[in-house]
């Protein structure tokens, strides 16, 4: 016991210096698992280790109000900066987010509140094992639960393809900026924590080598689970002390340690430890009534779904479509036709949101759609898949198709933190619902696969599942049957039928002329940028304009 | 009280691997910053505290007990201060601390020795407040108030000077404490301050604010710098033509001072407890036996933490210890606000310091600086002539 | 006065410049945040230290020197450590955080093998001279820096816009994989660039070692900084935009110090760096690139 209680004594604060480095490589974890590399957090961890400290000092307030406001002054600060900052990607992201981290740094050495260089001191001695400790378990049980939920799914599609997760119906910023405000928080507290344990703070701990520490945590331990940032920071805050002989070429060890996994352990320690992953466990649920509401949905459709008015597209000088205009009917296929370099993708780009036209109307279901982002055109009913899939290659099939429901699934933060029945219920739902829609594709029985092991056809199918999954009027096909032979061709045919047959409108690009004539009950030709005929399948292939302009080439 | 046994058989481990000490060992703990950053202040810090304390244990140690040093590195970092204090208290059981390197792990590391009921001392630990911490922190190092009134003092009698431009590094805690010092004397001795200059550590480039000093044209230039920065800023301002003298603080006090400024800094009034050249015998013995020892000059740093040992020591002598590592403790801390020395930096001897809030504090230095005045590259005491 | 803060703000625009220009290389065609280039600089700066005070070579013989030690330190991390990551396809995050690793153990390898302080080149060496124009008190070593960073970059340019290795170089910015089909040697030009961007670091080092006359282990952190400033503002990638930027960075820096208030020199360098990024992410001179949906 007293050998203990000496063990104690001296190692006490490494203890606590583990928890607080658990939790900022949980922030940085955080904002990780949706794609950002952000260098802000250190800084973040400064503005609530001030914020924390300056309310004790001066204004006595109790040390859990404390960590309160340490945890919301930060994250006041990430939902300001974190508009403009997050539009970045990649490496600018990183770069903007250092910056940001050496104005905060650079403001707290000026100010005279924060003592300038000489920091605060004499900050009393607040925290103590059992703050961190529940800090600690009630961030790890918060992310567990946001991880298994819709949001969770979110952050991995938007990390994946963040232009595909915006057409699930995703607000990939609402998102960005959701982890970016959360992880501030979280490294705000274990700033607070860490000053009300070290007596004193100044700027130079929040500095870009702070930034690069925790982000070493994370990247050593492994983003791909909770596991990794938790065995990240163990190592890293324990190694030093058991390397004391090295003495100078102490900090040599961390980086070589820090080469040496990103070069062998490219998934973090803690994806090394593991076993392989076996088929994830996803038993199909029960109920299907979303099916039934769909069909519904459908029986009200109006007779035209998607009606392009006038359109015009260029970039730079170059025009791209010019004053195009067709009607996209209710309940059928609807075909787009033109050879390469037509516009046609355009067109696609232009009904999703992803571009804005320079000209004309788009009208979708009566509405419309001129200014609105693509995840609000995806939820009003507009699906699509891509020429080159875009699936989520890391994930689930199931996981990919729940991601397409992401906007169906309402449950609030606090049921989902409180594992209510009703979060329960949805998740269930969503689920026995992921898994019709890959059988209606056939792919059920590999349902828990990973999608990218999948073959080039079984991913055109999933797509075409994800895009149902967010429970369109109208789905678009971009190229379905690009790289197909012919069996294929025809099975996907079928396929596109089905989806027909089951109330969905289709509208799909093609160039395979034999494909677009079996399939559509009408079409569209688009030719340099301008529609040169319209009408049934028929119509077209007697239309002297498109035998000249497209078929004759195509068939020279 | 069960600790007794477990430090008994400790001590006496130690005296078996020691072997042939008649006493037992008196353990202190070193904490200074070895590697990182601050490494050229901390690593000065250790050769000073080991050379004191094997000159007195060649002279027989203190009372037949030999002085062991537990050398500990904390890396300048907070954490790694609290962390090394913790092991040498309740691991190493030592008597009592000397270090950390820097203000800043002082303020960390000194309230985990105040409630552990064991000395800490800071030997180059200049910052305001490091003795308000509590009762249990001491220092040797002389605070810029105490020292600054004078130089400036005696350069604007020397200069004539009426107006000073300022310079310091206002992302370091020591500089910018400096500079407040300054920053208040020339306050109240009213001298006008033409411009106020700041850089960061690492910057090397000091062209820009020297150039704006230069235009304000000063009598002299104010600089709460570091040596090194200090002789680049000589020599860039020599560079640009700025011929005005400089004051500088306790940061001067090395002999990096010349080797990098070489002639640059002729006529730079520097206040000080401290210089090589100051002819007191305690200081020759040190200067020679440092240079013997470690191949190189010694600086301000070393000194002070030589000096602090020889502190420890009579403090020690004074003392008897019972083997009860909390009275040992207790009774060391009540023994070393009498010691009176005249070591290396001169007559040295502590006084009682005066919290902001009127709590007992620590104890910090009580010891007249001298002044000096830079002449043919070297620190010559200036006597007001 | 002014005349004074301009020259100020060339040279250390032209220190800038010099540095970020292998910076800006090494992203240009190996697309990577290379983040040991400061260690690599600190270490062009040792290197030239130990040639001249342990072989007692003189300046013109050191810094040829160091530029080889640079350049072989710049390729042996990309054969090592850079190589693989491609041949595994890492994502672009990866060997960035790759090289912060390479940054810590040089440093830490500096300060283990030449210690903490701060080390000088011996003063007989330095090149002595200087002189008065007006107001304006110029050195030798100034000019010299000038000099030599426009000539480098003068030359870097006239190689990639003029030579066969130029246009490859180009190709495979471009697109490494394009570059590769047309039976460019791709892996071999990835060490060129590696050796000469390295190389050019180590020369930024020894030429700011001298004109400073401070080598430390850590030197390499805050020019680091300055360099991600520049290439963001010049355009990552875009050599001419390194001259561009780090005569932009040093003239904004220099002059806030000298007309605003000195304390505002970093503020100032990280908050325009800042705002550009938000409003001009392909930096100030770049071309702006258009995303493809």
């Amino acid at each position: 016991m007293e050998a203990f209680g000496d063990f104690w004594s001296t190692y006490s604060t490494l203890v606590y210096s583990v928890g607080v480095h658990m939790l900022l490589a949980l922030s940085i974890w955080l904002t990780l698992s949706c794609g950002l590399l952000s260098l802000a957090n250190a800084a973040f961890m400064g503005i609530g280790a001030y914020v924390g400290a300056l309310l004790t000092l001066n204004l006595g307030w109790p040390f859990e109000l404390v960590l309160l406001a340490a945890g919301a002054a930060p994250a006041l600060v990430a939902l300001v900066i974190g508009a403009p900052v997050l539009r970045l990607s990649g490496v600018y992201l990183a770069m903007a987010t250092l910056a940001f981290g050496e104005v905060v740094r650079v403001t707290a050495l000026n100010l005279e509140i924060t003592g300038g260089p000489e920091g605060l001191n004499g900050i009393p001695l607040a925290t103590s094992g059992w703050h961190i400790v529940a800090i600690l378990a009630l961030t790890l049980y918060g992310l567990h639960r946001l991880r298994r939920s819709r949001v969770g799914r979110a952050f991995e599609a938007i990390k994946e393809d963040e232009v595909a997760a915006r057409l699930m119906g995703i607000d990939v910023d609402r998102h960005k900026l959701f982890a970016f405000t959360l992880g501030a928080m979280i490294a705000g507290v274990a700033g607070a924590l860490n000053a009300h344990f070290t007596f004193f703070i100044s700027p130079r701990e929040y500095g870009f080598e702070n930034a690069v520490d925790i982000l070493t945590m994370t990247v050593l331990g492994g983003t791909g689970n909770l596991a990794g940032p938790l065995m990240g920071s163990a190592i890293l805050t324990l190694l030093p002390e058991l390397l004391r002989f090295l003495h100078d070429y102490r900090p040599m060890v961390n980086g070589a340690v820090l080469i040496l996994v990103v070069l062998f352990l490219p998934k973090g320690i803690s994806a090394a430890l593991r076993r392989p992953p076996s088929q994830r466990e996803d038993t199909p649920g029960t109920a299907s009534t979303a099916a039934a509401q769909a069909a519904v949905e459908a029986a009200e459709e109006p007779a035209t779904v998607l009606a392009i008015q006038q359109v015009g597209k260029h970039f730079g000088g170059l025009q791209v479509l010019e004053d195009v205009s067709f009607i996209v009917p209710a309940g059928g296929i609807y075909g787009l036709i033109g050879p390469n370099g037509a516009g046609k993708t355009t067109v696609f780009n232009l009904a999703t949101g992803l571009l804005a036209p320079n000209g004309g109307r788009i009208e979708f279901a009566g509405r419309d759609l001129a200014g609105l982002a693509p995840h609000r055109i995806t939820r009003l009913g507009l699906a699509r898949t891509f020429q080159n899939i875009r699936i989520f290659g890391e994930m689930s099939l199931l996981e990919n198709v729940m991601v397409g429901m992401h906007h169906h699934l309402d449950y609030g933060p606090l049921a989902l933190l409180a594992n209510s029945r009703a979060c329960r219920a949805a998740e269930a739902r969503a689920r026995a619902r992921a898994l019709e829609l890959l059988s209606w594709v056939g792919l059920a029985h590999k349902a828990g696969m990973e999608a990218d092991e999948l073959s080039y056809g079984d991913q055109r199918k999933l797509e075409f599942a994800r895009a149902l999954a967010t429970e369109p009027r109208i789905l678009l096909l971009d190229e379905p049957v690009a790289g197909m032979n012919p069996a294929e061709k025809t099975a996907l045919m079928a396929e596109i039928r089905a989806i027909r047959d089951r109330g969905y409108s289709v509208f799909l690009i093609e160039h395979d002329m034999r494909f677009v004539m079996g399939l559509c009950d009408r079409i569209a030709v688009l030719n340099f940028g301008r529609i040169i005929a319209e009408g049934t399948p028929e119509e077209i292939r007697d239309n002297p304009e498109v035998i000249e302009a497209y078929l004759g080439r195509e068939e020279a | 009280m069960k600790l007794k046994p477990t430090s008994l058989l400790l001590t006496a481990l130690c005296a078996g691997l020691t072997g042939g000490a008649t006493a037992a060992d008196l353990k202190i703990g070193v904490a200074e910053a070895l590697t990182g950053g601050a490494a050229q202040y901390g690593v000065s810090n250790r050769n000073g505290i080991q050379l004191a304390a094997e000159e007195i244990n060649a002279k027989g140690g203190i009372n037949g007990s030999k002085l062991q040093l537990v050398v500990e590195d904390e890396q300048g970092k907070k954490e790694e201060a609290i962390n090394v204090y913790k092991k040498l208290i309740f691991q190493d059981k030592v008597l009592m601390i000397i270090g950390p390197t820097l203000s800043n792990s002082m303020f960390a590391a000194g309230p985990v020795a105040n409630s552990a009921k064991i000395v800490a001392f800071g030997t180059s630990n200049t910052a305001n407040g490091i003795t308000d911490v509590g009762p249990w922190v001491f220092r040797n190092s002389v605070m810029e108030s105490d020292v600054l009134p004078v130089t400036v003092a005696s350069a604007v009698k020397h200069y004539k000077i009426k107006q000073v431009a300022v310079i310091y590094g206002n992302d370091d805690a020591f500089t910018k404490s400096g500079y407040d010092v300054f920053k208040q004397v020339l306050a109240e001795q009213k001298i006008p301050v033409t411009t106020t200059e700041t850089y960061v550590k690492g910057d090397v480039d000091f062209k820009a604010q020297l150039t704006k000093i230069k235009a304000g044209n000063p009598d002299a230039v104010v600089c709460s710098c570091l040596a090194e920065e200090a002789a680049n800023i000589m020599l860039q301002a020599r560079g640009l033509g700025l011929k005005a003298p400089f004051i500088g603080g306790n940061g001067f006090n090395s002999p990096k001072l010349f080797e990098i400024s070489k002639l640059a800094g002729e006529g730079t009034f520097v206040g000080s407890p401290w210089s090589n050249s100051n002819p007191a015998p305690a200081n020759k013995n040190f200067v020679t036996a440092y240079k013997q020892k470690y191949g190189s000059e010694p600086n301000q740093f070393a000194a002070q933490a030589y000096d602090a040992v020889y502190i420890a020591a009579e403090a020690l002598k004074a003392t008897k210890l019972s083997g009860n590592l909390d009275t040992d403790r207790e009774a060391l801390k009540a023994a070393l606000p009498k010691v009176s020395i005249n070591g290396a930096t001169g007559p040295f001897k502590f006084r009682p310091a005066k919290t902001k809030d009127g709590k007992p504090g620590g104890w910090d230095a009580e010891q007249k600086p001298f002044i000096y005045m830079i002449q043919g590259g070297k620190f010559t005491l200036y006597t007001g002539k | 006065m002014l005349e004074q803060q301009l020259l100020n703000a060339l040279t250390l625009g032209s220190v800038y410049a010099l540095f970020a220009l292998g910076f800006t290389l090494v992203f240009g065609v190996l697309a990577v945040i290379n983040l040991s280039h400061g260690a690599v600089f600190m270490a062009g700066s040792y290197a030239a230290l130990f040639l001249v005070t342990r072989f007692e070579l003189p300046l013109w013989a050191a810094l040829p020197g160091a530029a080889l030690f640079s350049g072989l330190l710049g390729l042996l991390v990309d054969v090592l450590i850079l190589k693989p990551l491609r041949a595994r396809n890492a994502p672009h995050l990866i060997p960035m955080i790759a090289t912060i690793g390479v940054g810590i153990i040089l440093t830490s390898a500096a300060q283990g093998l030449f210690g903490a302080e701060i080390r000088r080149f011996p003063e007989e060496i330095l090149p002595a001279g200087e002189f008065t124009v007006g107001e304006v008190h110029v050195r030798a070593l100034e000019i010299a820096i000038v000099a030599i960073a426009f000539a480098l970059m003068g030359l870097l340019l006239w190689v990639l816009r003029g030579s066969q290795t130029g246009r490859a170089l180009r190709a495979i910015a471009e697109s490494p994989k394009a570059a590769w089909l047309l039976g460019i040697n791709v892996e071999r030009l990835f060490h060129v660039t590696s050796f000469v961007a390295a190389a050019l670091g180590g020369v930024a080092g020894v030429l700011i070692g001298l004109d400073f006359n401070a080598i430390t282990p850590q030197m390499g952190q805050p020019i680091l900084h300055k360099g991600i400033a520049v290439i963001i503002l010049g355009g990552m990638g875009d050599i001419r935009g390194a001259l561009i930027g780090g005569l932009f960075l040093g003239t904004a820096e220099v002059l806030a110090k000298g007309y605003l208030s000195s304390q505002m020199g970093d503020a100032i360098a990280f908050g325009l760096l800042f705002l550009i990024l938000l409003l001009r992410p392909s930096g100030l001179f770049g071309r702006v690139l258009e995303r493809k949906a």
